[in-house]
């Protein structure tokens, strides 16, 4: 197994605070990789470059070896994003919602209808695909949001804190369902602040922060490195290596 | 092509949905024609009643009007955040753009042949033999609104902003117009500052159209709007970012 996506020294400023600062990184194929960090560390911002939404500064992405500028009609419908926001239109049926941005890939017809189907049956939801997501809770929303996500199958799918705000079903259906994505072939990048969640899916960990990545190893490794310095599990690794102050709005 | 049809199928699915939307372009010209053509009904003879000239000159003034409904619905996916989605998936900037641009055209379209149809009907506006010329010029005139606003829009992260500013043109273009109230003039330099608002043109265009059956002008007019139309879409997909695109908060607006 090879590497499917590569970063090489990506870089991101916003009005001249750098908040990205020339990591790099690479994804394997088959992997679930957690993507940790605290609070303004810039973990969405290293996305939102890698999915092609936001402008980077500097550095370069490859995808199966190619820079991903060549080939961005391949790499976009090899891709599957769950953003950190819900992004799902309230006023149109959840059936209509997954469908949509399915279609957006070129799927259409029976096809189409049947990735539908699936998507929301994976996540729960098919009982109410015909409910506005306007009056769904919020573990409905952000089952829908993954819907929405995953039913053009892609290659490799990046989840921005899937199970923020939600319950412990719907945070554990959640689970589940990225298990079984990843046994069916998705390679996943997953950034949550739940280390739980971490611990119980990813093989590989990154923590980033203030924009650069401090450690990146498998996580068996990790917690043999630092069961020395006394750390029991994940979070009190991630303590150690962010320390314990507040990130509210530092430069 | 698929894409496209897609997007815009469900672009006009929702825009038909949107009270806002519809209110703006379907009751609020059907309200201020009947409510003014009332007002001003002792003005006017029979022949040509208030309601017959607040028809011809409020669906043009609605029009422009929905420069900023589209200016909005360039921004809406930024409410949203469901443009991120548009942006990591195979879709180009000019699909985004026409989508939207032809969601708004088509559907204020619709309203407008909804409102002149009643008021041809209710008022008996003479119109039978120009129905669908002035249909065709209001028709082009909001692609062009639209275009201009989505243009604007799409450039510009507070949609407040874009309202604020695009309500004084409109408005001064209303009035120089006689949108609200018919400013007739024989004063030379007064009436070049009337033919300034290309709302003049437009009403002008109409009237000699309708009841002086004269078409020449209601063509040249519907060619320039055509040609703003097309420059505009075309300086819409040219200046379409993405990071403008995505970005925004909309106060008070919760998903
Ligand atoms: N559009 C923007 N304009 C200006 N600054 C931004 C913008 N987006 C993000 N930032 C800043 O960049 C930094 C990194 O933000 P980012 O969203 O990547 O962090 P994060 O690691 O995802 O944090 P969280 O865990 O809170 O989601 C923050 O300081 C944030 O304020
Ligand atoms: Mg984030």
């Amino acid at each position: 197994m090879g590497s499917l996506l590569e970063v090489k020294a990506l870089t991101k400023a916003y009005d001249g605070k750098q908040v990205v600062r020339g990591i790099n990184f690479s994804v394997q194929e088959g992997e679930i990789l957690g993507y940790i960090g605290p609070n303004g560390a810039g973990k969405s911002t290293t996305i939102k470059m890698i999915i092609d939404v936001e402008k980077k500064d500097n550095g370069e992405i490859f995808y199966c070896g190619e820079k991903i500028g060549n080939i961005m009609k391949v790499y976009k419908k090899a891709i599957g994003v769950v953003p950190q926001e819900i992004a799902i239109y309230e006023d149109i049926s959840a059936y209509d919602n997954v469908k949509f941005f399915c279609s957006l890939y070129g799927h259409k017809g029976d096809d189409l209808k049947e990735r539908v189907k699936e998507a929301l049956e994976f996540t729960g939801l098919w009982e109410h695909r015909k409910g506005l997501p306007a009056k769904f809770s919020g573990g409905m929303k952000r089952r829908l949001n993954i819907a929405c996500s995953i039913a053009h199958s892609p290659k490799l799918l990046f989840m921005d804190e899937p199970t923020a705000g939600i319950d412990p079903q719907s945070r554990k259906h959640i689970m589940e369902s990225i298990k079984i994505l990843n046994a069916r072939g998705t390679t996943i990048v997953y950034v949550s602040h739940y280390m739980e969640e971490i611990e119980a899916l990813c093989n590989r960990i990154i923590i980033m922060d203030h924009g650069e990545i401090i450690e990146d190893m498998e996580k068996s490794q990790l917690k043999l490195k630092f069961e020395k310095l006394g750390c029991k599990n994940l979070e009190d690794i991630f303590l150690r290596l962010t320390g314990t102050a507040l990130r509210d709005g530092e430069e | 092509m698929p894409i496209l049809s897609r997007m815009l199928y469900y672009d006009i699915k929702r825009r038909v949905k949107d009270g806002f939307f519809i209110g703006y372009n379907l009751i609020f010209p059907l309200v201020m024609i009947f409510l003014l053509g009332y007002l001003t009904s002792e003005s006017y003879g029979t022949e040509f009643t208030g309601y017959h000239y607040y028809t011809v000159v409020m669906l043009p003034f609605c029009v422009a009007m929905a420069m900023i409904t589209a200016a909005y619905a360039g921004k809406e996916d930024a409410y949203r955040k469901t443009a991120l989605r548009l942006l990591f998936s195979p879709v180009t900037k000019a699909q985004i753009v026409l989508a939207k641009l032809l969601s708004c055209t088509i559907v204020i379209s619709l309203c407008n042949i909804m409102v002149l149809s009643s008021a041809s009907l209710i008022i008996r506006l003479p119109i039978w033999g120009a129905f669908f010329p002035v249909i065709l010029l209001l028709t082009i005139e909001t692609f062009a609104t639209c275009a201009i606003g989505l243009f604007i829009g799409l450039g510009m992260k507070n949609f407040i902003i874009v309202k604020n500013i695009l309500n004084i043109p409109i408005c001064a273009g209303g009035i120089l117009a006689g949108s609200f109230y018919p400013i007739g003039t024989l004063n030379p330099k007064l009436n070049t500052v009337l033919h300034l608002s290309p709302l003049t043109w437009i009403n002008k265009s109409i009237f000699l159209y309708v009841f002086d059956h004269a078409p020449s002008l209601l063509w040249k007019t519907a060619g320039i709007c055509l040609a703003v139309g097309i420059i505009f879409t075309g300086l819409a997909v040219k200046f379409f970012k993405r990071e403008e695109y995505s970005h925004g908060d909309l106060p008070g607006f919760d998903q």
